[in-house]
């Protein structure tokens, strides 16, 4: 097969991810612990149904809002991760890896310290999960922590010093959770740590109503990153003789994964194994290192993948016990493993 | 006087800390570069080849001077600008093993391009062609992973020329390659430098095809020293021998060579011409022996029939030989 049939064929698989999605998006609607025949999810989601019914109140105030966030999470990680590994030239590189998310633990370790303080009765009662003070607080430390990240980066010339520095960051915010974690009664280390394991399913549609357009506007940032993107490929120095302002761009690469990271860190917890596998796996599935199809690929495997862990996280029989963290790695990480056993001789090319 | 596509005044590199001068590598460096020639680079490590070369493509500023582009300085290109008048070949590491050739060498178009990277038409035509200059028709879908590094150095300066640049700076291109490709690489930017009326500079160790595809050498010295001319010039001036002898080695201005000089060598009087002749000294060399015309040994080149060597010894008799290898055993065992 030539190259030329060999991209349109990329394009097709494009087609079939978005429909894996489709199908993902209904099963995600009609299991769980209640089942909804597939024609009342259609009939819900056409704007139908009785109004007040159990199976709407379910679709409309639970279901969908979860699957939409997963949709976004999964996209936005995605995407954060393959930036991340394109800017440090870092396979092990994901959007956490400048300390952005454990900015926002600082932040949600900080809540749960207050909680312990001021006995505020009604937090204490509250899962911290959903709280807008947890999410206000997990905001303003990713914030804090890219706000660092780029002061740093605009005095760092170079990238693998960039790098030890978010990594150092990381460190220092993680030891800072720990200190108010070993000042903290049991009851809140305990809703501290759920929140560590990853939801999707504390964001209702107020919050959506925020997240939505953040992480559309970080997904469409990153399509106006393409072209730098592949020309950062061919190294700094290469990327500037071709016209690219270095500097530049990287402030925007970080500042858009650093928004992304933080706000779906905010609503969903530390979402782990995402971020780092979806653009390994893509590129895999595509074995190019083209920028004009990564992205729209991490994003929609992104997605896809998300909406699958989603489901096998609310099977019946688990009844929404499972942890996404939980899931995204046993189940994530064993398909990356088969994947790269079974294509030994596929060069890891960031 | 010809166009100069670069030249320097008075120009001083090397590197800064925090604004703060760090080490100057060399100054007042009066150089120029002029279309359709091709300009190599020598000069030992750490003699600035480097930091010069990124110095011309605007990595690095310069510590003092000037360097003018098309007659326009240095530092008043804005990066697009500069990016349509000088393209680079460098060492540093890509990652660009999953692309494939093609996609590699349409990098060179965006300069060109608009905000998404899109190729035109135009463009994709401008790569075939470049394509096409250096003779990867047959490679051009292949992956990067999948071609030599040879290929990827050829792909590396149709990128180059893609980027349709007058000026082409290549840092050290051939440093890895074996010697086919590093003539075919020489070769190829000579026949690019006089065909395309580009200014090609290239550093290099090699100074053997420098000699032979060079328009113009310059010579940057440790110490600060810098000379410039053709190859024949600055070996007829002495200016190669000044230049790269020192103690042990010897620079023969007659093949543009070095050679070993050994004061405690056994001589020997040698008597014939030809390849053999050419060769036999070259086994002499190596095993301890000078040609010599005051010697008790002999050796004679016979060139009747099958070329053989007659090896005499004053007052023995004369031996007749078929191989070099029989006739250098032969040489030990007499002086033994």
């Amino acid at each position: 097969m030539n190259r030329v049939g060999l991209i349109s064929a990329r394009s097709w698989i494009l087609l079939l991810f978005t429909a894996g999605i489709v199908v993902l998006f209904f099963l995600n609607m009609a299991f769980g612990s209640v089942h909804i025949p597939f024609h009342q999810v259609l009939r819900v989601l056409l704007g139908g149904g009785q109004e007040g019914s159990t199976w709407r109140i379910i679709l409309v105030k639970s279901r969908l809002p979860q699957a939409l966030t997963a949709i976004l999470a999964g996209g936005g990680l995605a995407v954060g991760g393959l930036m991340m590994q394109t800017l440090f030239r870092n396979p092990l590189a994901g959007p956490s890896i400048l300390g952005i998310s454990s900015g926002a633990s600082l932040g949600v370790a900080l809540i749960m310290m207050f909680i312990g303080q001021l006995h505020l009765a009604a937090i204490t009662q509250a899962e911290l999960f959903g709280n807008m003070a947890t999410i206000i607080m997990a905001i303003a430390g990713a914030v804090a922590t890219l706000f660092l990240i780029l002061f740093f980066a605009r005095k760092i010339k170079d990238n693998a010093m960039l790098l030890i520095l978010g990594i150092m960051i990381s460190y220092i915010t993680s030891a800072l959770v720990d200190i108010l974690k070993y000042y903290s009664t049991s009851e809140h280390l305990h809703s501290y740590a759920m929140w560590g394991l990853g939801s999707f399913s504390n964001v209702a549609w107020p919050q959506l109503e925020l997240l939505i357009p953040v992480i559309l506007m970080g997904l469409g940032l990153s399509f106006l990153l393409i072209k730098p993107l592949n020309l950062l490929l061919l190294g700094e120095n290469y990327a500037a003789n071709l016209g690219l302002n270095v500097q530049h761009t990287r402030f925007f690469i970080i500042m858009t994964t650093g928004l992304l990271t933080a706000v779906i860190t905010a609503f969903c917890g530390p979402i782990v194994f995402l971020g780092l596998a979806v653009p390994h796996i893509t590129k895999m599935i595509f074995k190019t290192s083209n920028h004009q199809l990564l992205i729209p690929g991490v994003i929609l495997i992104g997605m896809l993948l998300a909406l699958a862990c989603n489901f096998i996280a609310r099977l019946p029989g688990f009844e929404s016990a499972l942890p996404i963290n939980v899931v995204t790695s046993i189940f994530g990480a064993p398909i990356v493993i088969s994947v790269i056993l079974k294509q030994r001789r596929l060069k890891l090319n960031v | 006087m010809r166009h100069h596509l670069l030249h320097t005044k008075d120009l001083t590199i090397g590197y800064t800390r925090k604004g703060k001068t760090v080490k100057v590598v060399h100054q007042n460096l009066n150089l120029k570069l002029v279309p359709g020639e091709f300009t190599c680079l020598l000069g030992p490590n750490g003699s600035g080849k480097s930091t010069l070369m990124r110095t011309f493509a605007g990595f690095h500023p310069a510590l003092s001077g000037k360097i003018f582009l098309d007659n326009r300085q240095i530092q008043h290109f804005k990066e697009k600008d500069l990016s349509r008048l000088v393209s680079v070949v460098l060492t540093d590491k890509t990652n660009v093993g999953n692309m494939t050739v093609f996609e590699l060498i349409s990098m060179g178009r965006h300069p060109y391009t608009g905000f998404f990277g899109n190729l035109t038409p135009r463009d994709r035509k401008i790569i075939d062609q470049a394509i096409e200059s250096v003779g990867m028709e047959a490679l051009r879908d292949k992956l990067v992973n999948e071609i030599s590094d040879g290929e990827r150095q050829k792909a590396m300066i149709a990128k180059a020329l893609a980027q349709q640049t007058p000026i082409i700076i290549l840092d050290e291109p051939t440093a890895y390659l074996d010697l086919p490709s590093r003539i075919e690489i020489m070769q190829l930017l000579h026949r690019l430098s006089s065909q395309m009326k580009k200014a090609v500079l290239l550093s290099t160790h090699d100074l053997e095809q420098a000699l032979r595809f060079a328009d113009k050498i310059w010579l940057l010295g440790n110490q600060g020293e810098v000379q410039s001319g053709t190859p024949e010039d600055l070996i007829l001036s002495d200016q190669f021998k000044q230049f790269f002898e020192r103690k042990g080695i010897r620079f023969d201005n007659i093949t543009g060579t070095f050679k070993i000089p050994n004061p405690q060598a056994r001589k020997v009087k040698v008597s014939g011409k030809g390849v053999e002749y050419y060769w036999l000294l070259n086994a002499l060399q190596r095993n301890g022996f000078a040609e010599g015309h005051e010697s008790d040994l002999s050796i004679e080149i016979v060139r009747n029939g099958s070329p053989h060597y007659l090896l005499k010894k004053t007052g023995g008799a004369g031996i007749e030989i078929g191989s070099i290898e029989h006739l250098i055993h032969q040489l030990k065992t007499l002086e033994r």
